[in-house]
């Protein structure tokens, strides 16, 4: 027994002894080790959204510009792990990440979500930036380094893409918007543009309280307002579309939208950036809306969460009926109009235009995307940084737009012998003061009778009256036959009411055989009403505008037009005619 | 890395990108369960069942077509790593279980510790032992009923919610090293030397028992 003992202890001596020195040398142990997968780099990036990029809260951390997978394959840790980025030019390198251990085994994501500064949206067309990475660990005590980089395309602050999924899971037309939402960051409520232009419609609405309490009936007033200062001002619908392109395994289209400054600067938009417009002024008085994207085009649908309208019960507009000829086909295809006019589109027409498109997406095609613009500024989808602007020039240019009705609310269009002089704008709150105008050589100038008002017109003009065959509130009626151009002034008694003495000339009007349409109105200073409207009459349809101005004993109608097939044509001569009536 | 794993339910009742934003088809009951190993690898299994209507709407867009449900679930949680998708679905009941692994559930912390990032809403109920039972309504998907239940590593000490109620609300806690093979090999060696060295010491000290007298032969006679 004794030397069984003996036997055993020596051999689990032996035995432990070479276990402990396995133990002790590690023999069998694997080593740390860290791996990691292949990096995923955004290969570009859209600058107008430079904002989401940079904010790891925004759908769940998905708008990464790069994402690294780290594992440890090792039994024992890694350790003094650090990472850093940089991107050449914009971003230094920043501020390592350190883990002091990663254990055996363990898996570590990280994602990059750059600071991007807000120079960055200078970029008007695509430009390569070099991006890097860099990591440091330990193994075993063994320092370790590793670096990499790649190029990233920073796109043109106006391009935006169609689609951020991958080709392989692309099936369907949802799939090929699915960056849609990124449309929001180009709505730009605080911008001072966006400011004026906004401050110009309120203050020809007489201020609005749609965005606090106004209600439903405010919310339609003051849409209604934004759709007629569009077309009063000649905001025109362009068309375009997007260009293919491939990036990652992505591929999609990148279309160049224009900021809402910079279609009010140009005065004309893609359907896409007339919604963004949209959105960008309700935003900005308060109102919430839904840009409604549908295949091939887009609209708006404007509604206030403040007051709790169901969406449901929101207001569709079709923002490119300002101009008419791109929507006509659709007017009749949709059943609004009998057939093609070449006619103004009114508000009603836009809305119902929208509404019918809405309800062919919503319960036919079922093909439409929702871009809720507060909830998506809420989780991040928010404009960049702008550049300042000359907004003296905007203000100037805006003011220029409007026809200078007297008591108008922006400053009569300076004629060349007060060009010295700048414009001013009235104090608020007072009437706008109203200068005799000089009149231009080849212009000649009508007075009214009273002294009411004046108007200056072509000297070529030759009158248009007929004793006996015009009606009594006839004042004015001269024209040129070879332009069409023409101008008349009417004084209508026993109403205040421009719209009551514009429907008594319409009934007037439907007597001697014609049809007189409005498509549109918008409320200007001191009681003033500017009203666009068509005629129809058997020797052919005429478009105006007309000034309606409430004076004492009935409201005096100043109107100016021309042929509606020569409209564009002949456009700056009617609003030449328009900028020059003044009341007394 | 955020793995705020339960947010991952959102888009399992979510209708396909671009209706997204539209309507949302909650399930009458969702329950969620996460393993977490000791690796900080995480098993997901989640359990829905529909009203009729809903289950209708919810197979149109994604319960029908398992391959479009793994491709939304990576592309809106790209930032995600995802392995292991496994999809079963009972029309009889109109129930469906998705599961799915990754292997970054638990994310480490600054302390060297390790978390689990538990959505604020997420009221714990109760806990016993590893295992973590939460339960609250989902506002992102219509506020539908859901549980959590959290199962932590074996090797788990000191577990604890911090910040609950809040947006940072995190299930910390910390692991006992593993035991790694070295580790194994020294104390096994240990052990061994140590027995080997009682055995020795008792041998050493072996002493063989006396015999038995015997008794003298008997004269002869």
């Amino acid at each position: 027994m004794r030397k069984l003992l003996m036997i055993g202890g020596a051999a689990g001596l032996i035995v432990g002894g070479g276990l402990l020195a396995v133990g002790l040398l590690r023999v069998g142990d694997r080593p740390a080790k860290l791996t990691w997968r292949d990096p995923e780099i955004r290969s570009a990036l859209m600058t107008l959204a430079y904002k989401v990029y940079g904010n790891p809260k925004v759908e769940f951390g998905r708008h990464y510009l790069s994402k690294l997978v780290f594992k440890n394959t090792g039994d024992h840790p890694v350790t003094d792990f650090s990472i850093s980025y940089k991107i050449d030019d914009y971003i230094p390198w920043t501020d390592p990440e350190q883990y002091h251990e990663i254990p055996a085994g363990f898996t570590v994501v990280k994602l990059f979500h750059p600071k991007l500064p807000p120079s960055i949206t200078k970029i008007r067309n695509a430009t390569n930036a070099t991006f890097r990475f860099k990591v440091l660990w330990k193994e075993e005590g063994r320092q370790h380094e590793e670096s990499f980089a790649r190029d990233v395309l920073l796109r043109g602050v106006n391009e935006l893409i169609g689609s951020d999924m991958a080709a392989a899971e692309t099936r369907s037309w949802f799939d090929t918007e699915s960056a849609a939402p990124f449309s929001v960051c180009m709505v730009t409520p605080n911008d001072p543009v966006v400011a004026l232009y906004t401050s110009e419609i309120t203050r020809l609405a007489g201020g609005t309280t749609a965005g606090i309490a106004g209600g439903g009936k405010e919310v339609v007033r003051i849409c209604r307002t934004i759709y007629d200062y569009m077309t009063a001002t000649e905001l025109r619908y362009t068309g375009d579309s997007g260009v293919p392109a491939d990036f990652d395994n992505v591929s999609t289209y990148v279309q160049t939208v224009r900021m809402p400054r910079d279609v009010i600067q140009t005065n004309q938009g893609l359907c896409i950036e007339l919604a963004i417009l949209w959105s960008a002024i309700l935003d900005h008085l308060g109102l919430d809306s839904t840009m409604i994207f549908i295949p091939g085009h887009v609209f708006v649908i404007a509604y206030s969460d403040n007051l709790n309208i169901p969406f449901e019960r929101g207001l569709p507009i079709e923002c490119t009926a300002v101009t008419p000829r791109a929507v006509e086909d659709s007017l009749v295809a949709l059943k609004i109009r009998e057939e093609k006019t070449g006619a103004p589109v009114t508000f009603d027409e836009a809305v119902e235009m929208a509404g019918k498109e809405w309800e062919i997406a919503s319960e036919q095609t079922g093909k439409f995307i929702k871009v809720p613009v507060k909830a998506l500024q809420r989780a991040g989808y928010v404009a960049p940084e702008l550049a300042d602007v000359d907004m003296d020039k905007l203000t100037e240019t805006l003011q220029k737009r409007l026809p200078a009705g007297a008591g108008a609310p922006v400053p009569a269009r300076a004629t060349p012998a007060a060009e010295a002089a700048p414009a001013r704008r009235p104090a608020a709150g007072t009437p706008a003061p109203e200068r005799a105008p000089a009149t231009p050589a080849g212009l000649t100038t009508w007075q009214h009778p009273q002294g009411l008002m004046s108007v200056s017109f072509p000297a070529d003009f030759v009158s248009q009256l007929q004793p006996g065959a015009s009606p009594g509130f006839m004042l004015l009626s001269v024209g040129n036959p070879a332009t069409t151009v023409s101008a008349e002034v009417m004084h209508i008694t026993g109403t205040q009411d421009p719209a009551q003495a514009v429907d008594y000339v319409s009934r007037v009007f439907a007597q001697m055989g014609g049809r007189l349409q409005v498509t549109g109105s918008m409320p200007m200073a001191n009681g003033t009403v500017m009203i666009n409207g068509m005629t129809y009459a058997p020797a052919g349809t005429a478009r105006w505008t007309c000034l309606a101005r409430p004076v004492p004993g009935g409201v005096l109608l100043v109107s100016a037009g021309s042929s509606a097939a020569v409209w564009a044509a002949q456009n700056a001569a009617v609003q030449a005619i328009l900028s020059s009536v003044r009341f007394q | 890395m955020r793995t705020r794993l339960l947010t991952l339910t959102l888009a399992l009742v979510l209708l396909p990108f671009g209706q997204a934003a539209l309507a949302q088809v909650p399930a009458k009951t969702f329950d969620s369960i996460q393993v977490i190993h000791p690796d900080g690898s995480v098993d997901l299994t989640f359990q829905m069942a529909f009203d009729a209507l809903p289950w209708k709407y919810w197979k149109d867009q994604v319960g029908d077509d398992p391959a479009r449900l793994r491709g939304m679930l990576k592309y809106q949680f790209a930032a995600y790593v995802i392995d292991d998708f496994k999809f079963e679905k009972d029309d009889l009941n109109r129930t469906a279980k998705i599961t799915m692994h990754s292997p970054a559930g638990a994310e480490l912390r600054k302390d060297e510790g390790l978390q689990i990032p538990v959505e604020g809403w997420c009221r714990p109920i109760s806990h016993a032992g590893r295992e973590w039972f939460f339960s609250g309504n989902n506002p992102s998907a219509g506020n539908q009923p859901t549980t959590v239940k959290i199962v932590l590593p074996a090797n788990t000490v000191d577990a604890s919610l911090v910040n609950a109620g809040t947006a940072d609300q995190a299930l910390v806690y910390t692991v006992s090293a593993p035991a790694g093979k070295a580790r194994l090999f020294v104390w096994s060696g240990a052990v061994f030397m140590l027995l080997g060295a009682v055995m020795l010491g008792t041998g050493r000290f072996w002493r063989t028992a006396a015999a038995p007298p015997v008794a003298p032969a008997p004269p002869p006679r």
